[in-house]
């Protein structure tokens, strides 16, 4: 008995470690451009912006996107996101483009793209198993949809993904393995495809501490994030460990 | 069996001590002989002066090298209550920040109404408004809501309207559009989940449909929706109330405060007249509905504890007193 709970444990681990986290850009519970099956409370609500460097963005060509003359750019996207019910989180997210507008010389700021996230987590987290969840980002419209205005849904940050989160406490520590698979339907963000995952470390002296370590199918990113004065939530990463991302938040619940 | 009936009717009579006395214990001991507040709830010949603040924002056109054009109105605001719950509302735009347009550039009235609600018997709770109304509208509307238990409600709105701008001069319709809106309300108390499926023919005589759901916290509520008209076509979006502090209110006989709400709508589709509704209050909004909460209390109208209580006079915050232990 004591052995099958041991390999049932270690399949677990195995399949934790194959999660892949949340993209917390967008607001939603997770890594830093991963997915994780870690929910919000209920009622919680984030509202903040992020700051992508120009290897963050999804590849995209043409005189809108995230390329301006034929080169990248970084930007920054804000968002806002809400766990109505602890099953289920909801974010929406606009990105800014860079673009130069008719009557003027120099590029600035001055479009964006927005889209919609949802995560359902319909299994939880148990003493032998992962806790599950089930996402999509850029999901609403397709680069084929039209809308009344003529404009064209760009679809730029579409993905859908399922991904199991494992915590465990050695030595009292709070140590989350995330496995996950990441399908995303459009070229923009085909490098992120595929079996993504990472771990994160909360030190039990500084529980609102983390640091996080990710593979998102294209590169290895590390970042910690910390909630500070329990409204203020910052996030770091490094890209491959080169380039910097990161952002802000204002955290509080509505109960 | 006379001893099983004996057990039964003690084990009965602890049951039922039990919940008695749960109904009535408090939950905490902070709170223990706490008078709770009373809710504020309006009182005939009170007169409210308030102020408010319109924003809009929109991303349809190029925006002359920016990301959103922004309208930001102060809407300041009066409501006369009158006994036997008649009101006189009104609401003035005072535009900030314009980058609509000339359209919009103008001190206006925005809405100016008389309304009256009652209840015609124990489940039926009815309003009937006249006037100017929002989305540039005047005319008549007439506002019901029939009970049917405790977690499902009626609703129908009918309106004969025309179209009214006061801004740049004033311009006018003839008062001959009639909407007409109904389908049912669910509350889900244990959640405090509100689901409204409405459909019918809307303001400017597109037919349709559209189905929210509304998860109310303790002062902001937060819904999504989605629509569908047969000229707008479909359409999908999220809304948001945030009751606004301060969240003690005084009795007087005039009483200067914000406006109670701050309410947003985000819509994904930027066709501005499908599925169009008008609201024939300053500060009508998706949490608190169209009635006062104490008339034939129903849904949100329960929640507690209330968005807003009275004000405790001075007079009588030395005289409270309290055994917290």
């Amino acid at each position: 008995m004591t052995t099958l709970r041991h390999l049932i444990a270690t399949l677990c681990m195995m399949m934790a470690a194959l999660t892949a986290g949340a993209q917390h850009f967008t607001g939603m519970t997770g890594l830093i451009n991963t997915p994780s099956a870690d929910m919000n409370r209920a009622g919680d609500v984030m509202i903040g912006g992020y700051f992508l460097n120009k290897h963050f963005t999804p590849t995209t060509t043409g005189k809108s996107g995230f390329e301006l003359d034929g080169e990248k750019y970084n930007t920054c996207d804000f968002y806002a996101s809400i766990t109505p019910f602890s099953w289920v989180e909801l974010a929406y997210t606009f990105t800014l483009f860079k673009s130069v507008d008719d009557g003027y010389t120099k590029p600035s700021y001055n479009r964006k793209d927005r889209y919609l996230s949802i995560k359902l987590n319909p299994l939880r987290e148990g003493r032998w198993y992962p806790a599950v969840a089930i996402g999509a980002n850029d999901f609403l419209g397709s680069p084929t949809k039209t809308h009344a205005g003529g404009s064209h849904d760009a679809g730029y940050f579409s993905n859908f993904y399922i991904v199991a989160t494992k915590h465990f406490a050695p030595w009292s520590q709070d140590i989350a393995v995330n496995l996950a698979y990441r399908y995303c339907p459009n070229g923009h963000t085909k490098k992120w495809q595929g079996v993504v995952g990472g771990l994160t470390w909360r030190p039990k002296w500084v529980p609102d501490l983390r640091a996080i370590v990710e593979y998102t199918g294209n590169e290895v990113n590390i970042g910690a994030d910390v909630l500070l004065w329990k409204h203020l939530f910052l996030q770091a990463c490094m890209q491959n460990g080169k380039h910097f991302s990161g952002g802000a938040c204002l955290k509080m619940n509505l109960f | 069996m006379k001893r099983l009936i004996l057990l039964l009717t003690v084990m009965f009579s602890m049951i039922w001590s039990a919940e008695d006395l749960a109904a009535h214990e408090p939950l905490d001991n902070d709170s223990v002989a706490v008078e709770a507040p009373r809710e504020w709830t309006p009182r005939p010949w009170t007169l409210d002066l308030f102020m408010g603040l319109d924003f809009n924002y929109r991303d349809i056109w190029l925006n002359d090298n920016r990301v959103f054009d922004l309208l930001i109105n102060l809407t300041p605001g009066v409501k006369w209550r009158l006994p036997y719950r008649w009101e006189i509302a009104a609401q003035v735009m005072v535009p900030v920040v314009n980058q609509y347009g000339d359209y919009y550039k103008h001190v206006r009235l925005n809405m100016a109404s008389v309304s009256k609600q009652m209840a015609i018997g124990s489940r039926w709770k009815t309003k009937l408004s006249a006037g100017l109304f929002s989305a540039e509208r005047y005319g008549i509307d007439w506002k019901n809501m029939v009970i049917i238990n405790r977690w499902l409600a009626m609703t129908a709105q009918i309106g004969l309207t025309g179209h009214c701008y006061l801004g740049n001069g004033w311009t006018a319709s003839t008062m001959k559009r009639i909407s007409a809106i109904a389908g049912p309300e669910v509350y889900l108390r244990p959640w405090d989940t509100q689901i409204a499926l409405r459909g019918g023919r809307f303001v400017y005589g597109d037919y349709g449909v559209e189905l929210e759901g509304f998860r109310h916290f303790r002062h902001v509520s937060v819904g999504v929706y989605g629509s569908y008209s047969n000229k707008g076509k479909e359409n999908a979006g999220f809304k948001v109330v945030v009751m606004l502090p301060p969240y003690k209110r005084h009795r007087r006989a005039v009483n200067f405060r914000p406006a109670s709400a701050f309410r947003l709508t985000y819509s994904a589709e930027a066709e501005s007249r499908a599925n169009m509704n008008y609201m024939t209050d300053p500060e009508e909004n998706e949490r608190t509905g169209w009635f006062d909460r104490d008339l034939l209390p129903w849904g949100i109208d329960l929640k507690q504890p209330a968005d807003f209580t009275e004000a405790t006079p001075k007079s009588k915050q030395n005289k409270k007193t309290t055994t917290d232990r």
